[in-house]
């Protein structure tokens, strides 16, 4: 017994060659774990991940493509009348939103003559991209899309993506021609913020639901209210000032409990839009190509670099 | 049954790219998306057990990887929970193929729970809570997709069976 057989199966020897099958899956399993522990504490894996982006979003782009499909023919097949109502309607929400620019110009130069009154920095307008989203993370612990535009557009990390309603999310991983975007439901995301009405300042935190976020160390005499808007504050250095991000919803105050229990809906629809904005705050490939070619890399890197850690 | 033949690496390279793109497939950000099988622990579960002497630790564990790069998360979850998996199989699959399909199911969905607590546990790590809903419903959908899975897999792969 003692020779060729030692506990294995007796049908046939399968793993002779080599270390044996628990001596291999414990290095596997270790190795995972070593890899999985270096991911999630340290930056080592950044440049590579950076690079798996492009490498990846082919396949979501592939799943993708069905829908886009469908979404072809249903462009192709649409009525004339359809399409002519269509522009009409969007004719005349042109027009209301026109106006409401107009009106814009002239608060907008008052508030640069106030602030200049002020001292304070000009309020610049952010120039922004248009992307579309080519994929979705499939695991629903996490939160995160895959959008159309990378480096060879201007993305860098930490850049800030909204849409028609509110903010969206950061982009977090950048490839060459696609990027990967935390959305701000996500439950490692948070994202500071201050109530429209009274400039109360407040954090923001994803729960992991597209559907509800909720408000950090909210004490109970902080003025907060049903329906109040809240807006990034800038203050994270990260998020630009000004875009909504989400609505009290309701708030329940336990006296039990040290803070109130604040929940929001968030503004911008993060399971339905396909289209969303890259907002550029600094300095762009394009704005530096002029300066300098040869350290546009380089300056790039900069702000993001400068930034705080990822709140 | 067929006169073409992708030959056994072939077959390998075909199933796993297409578990691959069913497990990115969009289901959106909703309730649909917490019901994905695990279609790349399936697949490998079942080329362990059928194809023993083929398929060691290291392809489950390899195909792992490449679903942690392909999914975004933390890197090596996937083949960390794979490769424990794998061990086990390895270690049973004598047993597990003679089993009736019902039985077979029924460790397939504890393989599966065993590979979800260990996947989960480690993207964890990065900060995302997990709800326990979110390793029961895939774990049960996998458990119920493995008996149609078989019947598919079984008409291309009955060749390379080793001739116990």
């Amino acid at each position: 017994m003692a020779n060729g057989y030692c506990g294995g199966p007796l049908i046939k020897p399968i793993f002779t060659q080599g270390p044996s099958l628990g001596a291999r899956a414990i290095a596997l399993t270790l190795t995972a774990l070593l890899v999985a522990v270096i991911f999630s504490f340290t930056d080592w894996f950044d440049r590579i991940s950076d690079r798996a982006v492009d490498i990846i979003s082919p396949l979501y782009w592939t799943t993708n493509s069905p829908s886009e499909i469908e979404q072809w023919g249903k462009n192709r097949l649409r009525d004339k009348s359809a399409i002519l109502e269509e522009n009409e309607s969007l004719q005349t929400e042109l027009l209301i939103l026109r106006r409401k620019l107009q009106k814009m110009a002239s608060v907008e130069a008052e508030n640069t003559r106030l602030r200049q009154l002020l001292n304070s920095v000009d309020n610049l307008d952010d120039r922004v991209v248009v992307a579309e989203l080519i994929g979705v993370f499939p695991d629903p612990a996490v939160h995160k899309v895959i959008i159309n535009r990378g480096k060879e557009n201007g993305v860098y990390k930490g850049q800030a993506v909204v849409d028609a309603h509110g903010l969206v999310g950061q982009v977090v991983r950048v490839g060459s021609f696609s990027s990967e975007v935390l959305l701000i439901s996500d439950s490692s995301h948070a994202i500071p913020v201050q109530i429209d009405r009274n400039g109360v300042r407040l954090v923001v935190e994803g729960l992991g639901s597209v559907h509800e976020m909720a408000l950090r160390h909210v004490s109970s005499t902080v003025d907060v209210q049903e329906g109040d808007l809240l807006v990034s504050s800038g203050l994270g250095q990260r998020f630009p000032y000004g875009y909504p991000v989400a609505k009290v919803e309701s708030i329940v105050q336990d006296p039990g409990k040290p803070f109130l229990h604040v929940k929001l809906r968030p503004m911008a629809q993060l399971n339905r839009n396909r289209h969303v904005l890259l907002v550029f705050e600094h300095p762009t490939l394009d704005d530096l190509k002029g300066r300098s070619i040869e350290n546009s890399d380089q300056k790039i890197e900069l702000p993001s670099q400068t930034q705080g850690e990822n709140l | 049954m067929t006169g073409f033949s992708l030959g056994y690496g072939g077959l390998l390279f075909v199933t796993y790219l297409i578990a691959l793109l069913l497990s990115v497939f969009p289901l959106g950000l909703g309730t649909l998306s917490w019901m994905r099988p695990e279609f790349v622990c399936l697949l490998s579960i079942y080329w362990l057990l059928y194809t023993p002497h083929k398929v060691g630790i290291a392809l489950p564990w390899a195909m792992g990887f490449v679903q942690d790069i392909v999914e975004g998360g933390v890197w090596g979850a996937h083949a960390f929970a794979m490769a424990i998996v794998a061990y086990i199989v390895l270690l049973s699959y004598q047993r597990l193929v003679s089993y009736s399909r019902v039985q077979q199911m029924m460790w397939v969905l504890i393989l599966i729970g065993v590979h979800q607590i260990f996947f989960n546990w480690l993207q964890g790590l990065m900060g995302n809570s997990v709800p326990v809903s979110l390793i029961l419903l895939p774990t049960i959908m996998s458990g119920l997709c493995w008996p149609v899975m078989v019947l598919i897999l079984r008409r291309f792969s009955m060749k390379y069976r080793p001739a116990l």
